[in-house]
């Protein structure tokens, strides 16, 4: 009977490290540590596809506030350039008022006054 | 008078606010004109209006009593000169801002200089070029010249109202004392424009976009604005070259002669020109 519980006992711890492969992914320490938030790559399978998709729409985003920022500043310089040709007309014409003005006054007298 | 606070006006800009590089001129103006700097820059800007208005004046006045002919033409050719010099210093002064319009002049100078085949002399940063113009060149040309346009009012005399009465008793009035005048009407002229200026801002557009044409030139250049490219550069010489030969057809004998009818008819098409530029849109 000893006999066949020591045959039994020493099968056993022979044999014991082939159940080693049953407990795989239990030890404690060692093995490949990683971050809890690490823990599922499965759930970033697709980020790179949702970065460029958000790239892309800043991308449009930028080029569609620069053409905004164009057509104001458009606008803002066609007004400011019909205030001044404006303000040249009357610039000139002031200049022209005034030189009339020169041209009466050094005008030659008659002959005799 | 006017040229002085234009120069004191300009240096007080470019040690305390003008930034001449590219990137930041623009932000500089703008912050110019936003400080208390601001009053300058728009005394700067009147200034040199109500200056290129002077000389319009003032050889308006040499017109009309054709103070030109015999000895004068000297003074008559470097107030030609002088006249340019003014032109350019508008015209740098204009391309200093930076805004969509001083870009659009700056380009225009890249462009006739293109034809010139002496694009590469104003390659890199475009306000700089302009500033050693504006601020180098340009005065160093006035000093010299303007020195001479009054060392030849001086031997020649201030010339006679009335014209062809140089033979008349005497010149009008000594050089010292047409100088005072000139002094005191200078500073009062200046006064004015400073109390306009107080309430005035001169306009700054936006920084520029390259490779549009939005705006038009300031009034002094407006004449050019209709014409094409080849235009801008004839143009101006054929009226320098007119107001150059005006002397020569000056008949002091009679009331009225050729050469003032030359200088009036060069007014009346700078004027159409002018009134045309600015009413028409060109793309």
């Amino acid at each position: 009977m000893v006999k066949n519980y020591l045959a039994v006992a020493l099968t056993v711890a022979l044999f014991s490290p082939l159940s080693a492969s049953a407990h795989a992914g239990h030890e404690h320490g060692g093995g490949n540590p990683r971050p809890l938030s690490q823990q599922e790559p499965q759930a970033q399978s697709s980020p790179d596809a949702t970065q460029i998709e958000i790239m892309q729409e800043n991308i449009m985003l930028k080029k569609e506030l620069e053409r905004q920022k164009m057509a104001v500043e458009m606008k803002y310089a066609e007004k400011e350039t019909e205030k001044a040709a404006t303000r040249s007309s009357f610039i000139v014409t002031g200049m022209l008022f005034i030189g009339l003005g020169l041209v009466i006054r050094y005008l030659p007298r008659r002959a005799g006054k | 008078m006017l040229v002085a606070a234009l120069f004191v006006s300009g240096v007080v800009m470019a040690f305390f606010g003008y930034v001449p590089a590219a990137e930041q001129a623009h932000k500089s103006v703008a912050d110019i004109t936003a400080s208390s700097l601001s009053g300058i820059r728009s005394a700067h800007s009147l200034v040199a209006e109500v200056f290129l208005v002077m000389i319009f004046l003032h050889m308006t006045r040499i017109a009309m009593t054709r103070s030109w002919h015999g000895d004068r033409k000297k003074n008559w050719h470097s107030g030609i000169l002088l006249l340019c010099v003014a032109s350019l210093f508008f015209y740098t002064g204009i391309t200093l801002k930076w805004d969509q319009q001083g870009y659009e002049a700056f380009d225009h100078i890249v462009m006739l200089a293109g034809l010139a085949g002496l694009k590469g002399l104003f390659a890199g940063s475009g306000p700089t070029k302009m500033f050693v113009i504006h601020a180098v060149v340009l005065p160093l040309l006035l000093a010299g010249i303007l020195g001479g346009h009054m060392m030849l009012v001086k031997i020649n005399g201030i010339s006679p109202l009335a014209p062809g009465d140089d033979n008349a008793a005497g010149p009008q009035t000594t050089f010292l004392h047409h100088i005072r005048h000139v002094a005191a009407y200078g500073l009062i002229l200046l006064g004015v424009v400073h109390l306009v200026a107080a309430y005035y801002t001169p306009p700054l557009l936006g920084e520029p976009f390259a490779g549009v044409e939005w705006t038009k030139p300031a009034w002094p250049f407006l004449f050019l604005y209709p014409l094409e490219t080849w235009a801008l550069v004839v143009v101006p010489l054929i009226a320098i070259a007119v107001l150059a030969i005006i002397p020569f057809l000056a008949n002091p004998l009679k009331k009225w002669d050729a050469s003032q009818a030359l200088f009036f008819i060069l007014v009346m098409l700078w004027a159409a020109l002018t009134f045309f530029g600015a009413v028409k849109h060109f793309a």
